[in-house]
């Protein structure tokens, strides 16, 4: 008698574990896909004030405009590569018209293009924001599945990549306590 | 009143709280020998020590806690007996320990730096009773602030010192060391990475270490409330301030300290 109820607890504790690590599994998966949603939803944001951006500059300097505007590609279901990608190519296109702002004080003093400028400032810290949070969820996922002993129902889940930062602005981020 | 006035009712009312002590004192002791006596002495002893320190607040500490903050606000309003609405602290969740009371007073309201303030010190205590006797613990005393700020958030972010909360899942960040330091919570993890950079974390801790004490923080919506657990009254005046400038310094003393841990914060945002 005492065995059969031993058995049963050892079964009933085994199987919550289970159930437990797939869900554990499943809502991480879940927490990334909502976190690289973050990333596409702040990436949209910063393109539409980049363009709108671009528009004001080439109010003011279409011909130097021209040199440096580029076609981005933002689309919905990219990979993390595209994306970063589009990431890069904003950064460049960003830096292009602060530059071309130097040069055209009226520009630059303009109240749309200062709005705009504080727009694009919010996107991007709402962006830094979502891929350190993309990346926390993805660090979390690749060290479950290969944890002992949830990674023996890892199965073929494998790990998952990091939103890499742009290799011009990667920097070391030292805090110091 | 000018500051020798100032200061010669400082030790009038002093002599006659000491007077009041002592009187007390001399009270609970006679009682042991002659009740007769010694409880109207100790009762009269109560009374003139309660007396004199009101009437230093009155004429002493409130004039020269308004002439403190003059020295830091161009436009502030000084309230002795007032503080934030009551539901206040309830409403923002800033994981306060638990309590069933609550007193505060010295509510102060001003601009600082450009950002719209409100101070007032806060007293939290839990009573209970056990059948035979009223059990009294003070869980928290110190400054509790209000600042506005412009960071764009949908949702509260809470962090405070580690505390056990069973209902609530801390948000980990990629800082080892603040995670084993502090708890964040929040409905958005979004949020709480977004207000949580690198920069404002090192303020955070910054922060903590200057305080000395546990501190409590919740980023809302268009406001910082921030609250020091430093077991301190501001601008309450006790028998060692001798005179105007004693008293001065001391008030001086507990704004630097709250603006210090505030523009650490404030920093941090930028």
């Amino acid at each position: 008698m005492y065995i059969v109820i031993a058995i049963a607890v050892v079964v009933l504790v085994v199987v919550v574990w289970l159930i437990s690590t797939t869900n554990k599994f499943k809502r991480l998966e879940i927490k990334i896909d909502e976190a690289r949603s973050d990333i596409e939803v702040a990436l949209e944001k910063r393109y539409d004030m980049l363009t709108k951006m671009l528009d004001v500059a080439k109010g003011y300097a279409k011909h130097e405009t021209d040199t440096f505007a580029k076609v981005i590609n933002l689309r919905k279901g990219m990979s993390l590569k595209d994306l970063a990608q589009s990431d890069n190519d904003m950064s460049e296109m960003q830096s292009g018209l602060l530059a071309l702002a130097e040069s055209y004080p009226e520009l630059k003093s303009s109240e749309v293009f200062i709005e705009l400028q504080d727009g694009i400032r919010d996107a991007e810290e709402h962006l830094q924001a979502a891929r350190r949070v993309y990346n926390s969820n993805v660090t979390a996922y690749n060290t479950a599945i290969v944890m002992f002993p949830a990674s023996l129902l890892a199965g073929g889940r494998g790990a998952k990549d990091f939103y890499e930062a742009d290799e011009k602005k990667h920097e070391d981020v030292k805090m110091q306590f | 009143m000018n500051e020798k006035n100032l200061n010669e009712v400082i030790k009038s009312e002093n002599r006659k709280r000491l007077i009041g002590i002592i009187l007390v004192v001399a009270g609970f002791i006679g009682f042991m020998f002659t009740p007769i006596v010694g409880a109207p002495l100790a009762i009269i002893g109560f009374f003139l020590a309660i007396s004199a320190t009101n009437n230093l607040k009155n004429k002493v500490g409130n004039t020269l806690a308004r002439e403190v903050l003059g020295e830091y606000f161009d436009d502030f309003t000084y309230e002795p007996e007032g503080y934030f609405n009551e539901h206040l602290f309830d409403d923002v969740d800033m994981a306060l320990p638990g309590y069933n009371r609550l007193s505060a007073n010295d509510f102060i309201t001003a601009t600082y730096k450009d950002h719209k303030l409100k101070i007032c010190d806060l007293n939290l205590e839990e009573v209970y009773n056990d059948g035979k006797h009223t059990h009294t613990t003070t869980v928290f005393q110190g400054p509790f602030i209000e600042a506005a700020y412009d960071k764009d958030i949908k949702t509260p972010v809470t962090v405070a010192k580690d505390k056990f909360t069973l209902f609530k899942k801390s948000i980990d960040t990629e800082s080892e060391e603040f995670n084993s330091r502090f708890n964040v919570y929040s409905d958005s993890e979004h949020d709480a990475f977004f207000i949580l950079t690198p920069h404002m974390m090192e303020r955070i801790a910054k922060v903590n270490d200057l305080a000395g004490d546990d501190i409590f923080i919740n980023f809302n919506v268009g406001k910082l409330y921030f609250a020091i657990d430093n077991h301190h009254n501001n601008f309450e005046l006790d028998m060692s301030q001798k005179s105007v400038d004693d008293i001065k310094q001391d008030f001086k003393k507990d704004m630097d300290y709250i603006l210090e841990v505030l523009d650490e914060l404030l920093e941090g945002l930028d």
